[in-house]
């Protein structure tokens, strides 16, 4: 069931205190790890755009959003408790799996924080980037050096990672003003590594990502003091595999499903967990397994949280405003799949005996959304509106940002003359707490026409 | 075959050792037509770049396009989709000093050579040798330009590009100013943007310049060596902002600011150019000294408010 | 601008981490609407002008906490104690619910949940107002009366207190029950301030040490403070226990509390962090009487004492006024208070 942010709190008071208690991060046992909480928790400290969404009823996501809104302390403890915090940005996919190949490190990503703005409703992080000559037609992910300057919404990190070259320029010319704040700084290393193209010819692109994923294991192992293996890489590997096995097999049950057994924000919460975790891998994984098991039994059941006559569409983009996703659904449509420009975070890293374990991450990370030409980017989503058998494609754009400036006509065209599916183009503007009207208009014909 | 580029990190010695003929293309008209494929905020030089292209403001085959910002990168599908029959080769630059990117540069330039000339000792021969001479025409140059105003000096440095020699220089008047004197850097800089340094320099001197269509183009001398340690050059001693970390470009205005004595520096980012317009605080802060960021689109209405920003940090 | 909006402040705080600087809370209450020229009877029954009058303080001088607060009868009255609205005063208790334990007895409490029972609505009403204003980057705190104060105004407060001091087993027992039922009613009403974006702070001034024994406080009034701390924390809510007057004498039963921060009025509190320090985030303790009657300047050097005392407590520390702001406290006064606050509570950051 879909439930709004009020009827959560009634079902909240029948939830034992015994299982309130029960589900805490990185293993502890103090209080402060304790996660499991309901959406008014966090919109009373701050996260108003939670009011006007809606959320699946079950235990299991309670535990989804509860885990993923405390991050930000979860980060702060992880530092509390000598835990190393690296913060990835700009890479989408291929670090984490070597970052928790050691014991004492969490790694983040501080790109997700462009969402911040939008769930609290609030412009402080934009007016901050203003401050510091941010232009307004920037994309939103500037906002990412506010929370650099604020310190409080991840605690100083041991090391940077910044990855740029074939990838969005806005977010390199974001990593450039964070490295500009540190590059002083002796306490905090920061370390660039190149993204390569993804074009015809493989080997050098390989040869230039395997050469960052080893420089960057020997950087860690300083740092951790943690003697490096192939094998702790290859267990690393692997537990990053399984979750983005069991990720993939929950997009595919979701998808293909009759009824829809699950909404698509979850989905979308649940697709970003493959980039880094929510800074808890080994909590992650018993989450996303305990929504895998929700699901299965919901389609054993026929349970569905939407009504089984909404058409099925394909999301490409993340949107900034998650509002937008329940509006789609509130107004007929489903959700059945998506192209969220983390593809590299969703495929499976092809170890085996014969590979070396860095040659497996370069491959992987090879099929990144972005690094290619649009084209192939539109052939991810022409792919799951074939699979999903999909009557529309929704692209939301983000203003400033420098992919959308090229691609979107681009992947219109394409997905329109392969698929012969409708394509819908919405901007999403600065926080709001409602979806201005005349995008409501656009929106509701172009559901009526799917 | 002509060949059409832009970027200064193009390896125009080497592609002239191909025998091929590179010209720059710096658009000196600004069009209103523009690609369907080009979202608002596109970039607005780029934009405008394919509106020459369009209206075939230069003749040529094949366009060498670099990959030094996003937009560059994406360039080639929109021309590919737009105009027919242009022969389009993209390389990947890098944008980190990382050895093995570079690694991956180098062979993306082999790869391209290959499809012209499959003997690299001839290749490495021709190549000293045009080398040393575009070397000694921007040497050449730089004495001439050196004296003029800022505007002169970008319109016999682009005549320059065009021509690929040395332009006629009889009537060229050296210049004195005692006016305040000022940095400037910024965006791609084309004619269509010289109406800009007209309101400057109506308060200021621009004694120094940053961009890559006028003095970075010719400040920078590749060593007359093989294809290897000649694209090491390009790679790891021309400045650009783009690059990351973009030290080498902080530096290269550091001595700019020592050698010419410089107070104030004005900023010139074309709208949507984070690249730029994002440098602000840290240009101020890093070379300690006032700065002012103008942006522009192309528009005509933007010039009169830009000109009273101008006018307000002379008198600050 | 500060670099940090107050919510991330607190969260740093809660956190256990050190924000830029010492939080900033005087107990601004019925104090807004005397700077924004409101009645107080507008003040405490209309939740649009309790609102206005919290912004206007807010833009006046640069809080970091928002306060929804009439006064500590408003469970009392939506149970069924009868208030009276003078025009310049606040509500005063005109006729309890209940005369005695015996009227209780025979009378019984009807203590089912609505939120439009007596000026809850007031509440309500301006939380609404404030979260979507200024929810964004404020905490708003909405003063909840513990159990036990509102107990004493559900009967003849003179009669009640008697009867808790030296209560027989059959008392304590009815007393238990009436303190249990107002316990559930007040649970309710903290659901509906939750879901509502605010965060309750516990208040128990009629649990002060200058009104009841460390006996009394032990049995009628922490187990009940308890119970709504324990639901608070269910959601896993950082719970916030004031308590007014004097609490010196029972430091050490204050000390088994669950709460997270205490906010403190009229104890020597720079001894008191010895105690209670390494366990709360210790709020307070301004003299109020001090705030309304010294200069300025005394008030800027008795602040910079206190921060420079207090800011170092290991769980934290709120600078704040021991109780509520004075209606009529000079705005100059406040705002030195402020000031100097804000001078002296910088952490390095």
């Amino acid at each position: 069931m879909r439930v709004d942010f009020f009827t959560w709190n009634e079902i909240f008071q029948n939830i034992p205190e015994r299982i309130i208690k029960r589900y805490k991060y990185y293993e502890r046992k103090e209080e402060w790890a304790r996660y499991l909480s309901p959406p008014q928790t966090f919109a009373i400290y701050g996260m108003r755009h939670l009011m006007s969404l809606k959320f699946d009823s079950s235990l299991e996501c309670l535990r989804l959003w509860g885990f993923i809104f405390n991050e930000t302390e979860r980060l702060f403890r992880a530092k509390q408790i000598n835990k190393k915090i690296i913060a990835v940005m700009g890479d989408l996919g291929g670090i984490p799996p070597i970052i928790y190949s050691f014991k004492s490190l969490i790694g983040f990503y501080p790109d997700c924080l462009w969402w911040q703005p939008f769930f609290s409703e609030n412009y402080n992080l934009f007016e901050v980037t203003g401050k510091a000559s941010f232009p307004e037609t920037s994309c939103y992910s500037r906002v990412i050096y506010a929370t650099f300057l604020k310190k409080a919404y991840f605690p100083k990190p041991d090391l940077i990672i910044a990855s740029t070259g074939a990838s969005c320029d806005d977010y390199s010319c974001v990593m450039q003003k964070v490295y500009n704040l540190f590059y002083k700084d002796k306490k905090t290393e920061f370390i660039w590594l190149e993204i390569p193209p993804r074009k015809e010819k493989r080997e050098s692109a390989i040869k230039l990502l395997k050469e960052n994923y080893q420089r960057l294991a020997k950087i860690l192992s300083e740092i951790t003091q943690e003697k490096f293996t192939i094998e702790k890489l290859i267990s690393g590997i692997k537990r990053v595999n399984l979750i983005r096995r069991n990720y993939q097999r929950l997009k595919e049950l979701v998808g293909k499903s009759e009824i829809a057994p699950l909404g698509s924000l979850e989905m979308l919460l649940l697709e970003f967990g493959n980039l880094h975790f929510y800074s808890d891998i080994l909590e992650w994984q018993k989450i996303l397994l305990g929504i895998l098991n929700l699901v299965r039994k919901r389609i054993k059941d026929n349970e569905g949280v939407l009504n089984k006559e909404n058409k099925k569409i394909i999301w490409a983009t993340p949107p900034a405003d998650p509002l937008y996703l329940i509006y789609f659904e509130d107004n007929g449509t489903r959700i059945v799949g998506s192209e969220y420009i983390i593809h590299q975070a969703l495929e499976i890293i092809p170890i085996n005996k014969n590979k070396d374990p860095f040659t497996a991450l370069a491959e992987s990370y090879l099929s990144a959304s972005l690094i290619g030409k649009t084209k192939e980017r539109a052939y991810l989503i022409i792919n799951e509106v074939k699979k999903y058998q999909a009557k529309g494609v929704v692209i939301s754009q983000v203003f400033g940002a420098s992919h959308c400036a090229y691609e979107t006509e681009i992947l219109k065209e394409e997905i329109e003359e392969k698929t012969k599916v409708p394509v819908l183009i919405i901007d999403i503007p600065l926080p709001s707490s409602e979806i201005p009207l005349q995008t409501k208009t656009r929106i509701n014909a172009f559901i009526e026409n799917l | 075959m002509r060949i059409g580029y832009f970027c200064l990190y193009t390896p125009i010695e080497l592609l002239k050792a191909l025998s091929l003929k590179p010209i720059r293309l710096i658009p000196s008209q600004k069009f209103d037509l523009t690609s369907r494929y080009f979202r608002y905020d596109a970039c607005p030089f780029l934009k405008n770049l394919f509106s020459n292209l369009i209206n075939k403001s230069w003749e040529f085959d094949a366009i060498f396009l670099l990959s030094l910002c996003d937009g560059q990168r994406r360039l080639g599908e929109i021309l590919q989709k737009e105009i027919n029959n242009l022969k389009i080769y993209e390389i990947y630059f890098p944008r980190t000093y990382n050895l093995t990117a570079f690694q991956f540069y180098y062979e993306e330039i082999l790869d391209f050579i290959k499809l012209f000339e499959r003997d690299l000792n001839l290749i490495n021969k021709r190549l000293k040798e045009e080398i040393k001479i575009l070397n000694e025409k921007k040497r050449k140059l730089l004495e001439i330009v050196n004296n003029l105003n800022f505007l002169k000096k970008a319109e016999v440095v682009k005549k320059f590009w065009e021509i690929g020699d040395i332009p006629e220089n009889k009537f060229l008047e050296p210049f004195a100013s005692k006016k305040e004197k000022v940095l400037f850097l910024g965006s791609y800089f084309t004619p269509v943007d010289w109406s800009i340094a007209e309101r400057i320099e109506k308060y200021f001197t621009i004694v120094a310049d940053s961009f890559c269509t006028v003095s970075r183009g010719i400040d920078f001398y590749p060593p007359i060596s093989n294809l290897k340690d000649y694209l090491f050059f390009y790679f790891s001693k021309i400045p650009c902002i783009l690059r990351r970390p973009n030290k080498i470009f902080y530096n290269y205005l550091k001595k700019k600011i020592d050698k010419y004595q410089i107070n104030k520096i004005i900023l010139y980012a074309l709208k949507f150019c984070d690249a730029f317009s994002f440098e602000k605080e840290s240009l101020k802060n890093y070379l300690k000294r006032p700065t002012l960021l103008i942006e522009s689109d192309y528009s005509s209405d933007t010039t009169l408010q830009m000109e009273t920003r101008i006018g307000a940090f002379y008198e600050s | 601008m500060e670099i940090l909006t107050s919510r991330e402040r607190f969260n740093l705080l809660v956190f256990d981490e050190t924000p830029d600087r010492v939080l900033i809370f005087p107990l601004i209450t019925n104090h807004s609407a005397y700077v924004s020229n409101y009645s107080i009877k507008d003040y405490y029954t209309k939740g649009e002008v309790l609102a206005q009058s919290q912004i206007n303080a807010y833009e006046i001088y640069q809080i970091d906490f928002l306060s929804v607060f009439s006064e500590v009868g408003i469970i009392a009255e939506a149970l069924g104690s009868y208030f009276e609205y003078p025009q310049e005063d606040l509500p005063k208790l005109r006729k309890p619910l209940f005369s005695n334990l015996k009227d209780y007895w025979e009378r019984k409490l009807n203590c089912q949940y609505d939120e439009g029972k007596g000026r809850l609505y007031l509440y309500f009403d301006a939380i609404k107002i404030l979260y979507k204003t200024l929810g964004d980057i404020l905490p708003i705190l909405t003063y909840i009366p513990a159990p036990f104060t509102t107990l004493a105004l559900l009967f003849e407060p003179t009669e009640i207190l008697k009867e808790v001091s030296i209560p027989n087993l059959q008392k304590k027992r009815i007393l238990k029950e009436v303190l249990l039922l107002i316990t559930d009613f007040t649970i309710q009403f903290m659901k509906s301030i939750i879901n509502y974006g605010a965060l309750p702070i516990i208040v128990d001034p009629l649990a002060s040490g200058s009104v009841i024994s460390p006996k009394t406080y032990k049995n009628f009034a922490l187990p009940y403070e308890e119970k709504l701390i324990n639901y608070l924390h269910r959601y896993d809510l950082d719970v916030i226990l004031h308590i007014c007057g004097n609490t010196q004498v029972y430091l050490k039963e204050l000390n088994k509390s669950t709460a997270d921060l205490l906010s403190l009025d009229k104890i020597n509190l720079i001894a008191g962090k010895k105690i209670l320090g390494n366990k709360f985030r210790l709020i307070g303790n301004f003299d109020t009487t001090e705030i309304l009657l010294l200069s300025p300047e005394e008030i800027r050097k008795k602040v910079k004492k206190l921060v420079l005392k207090m800011k170092d407590n290991k769980k934290g520390y709120i600078l704040a006024t021991g109780c509520e702001v004075p209606f009529s406290t000079p705005k100059e006064n406040l705002l030195a208070f402020i000031e100097e606050g804000k001078r002296w509570g910088r952490y390095k950051f």
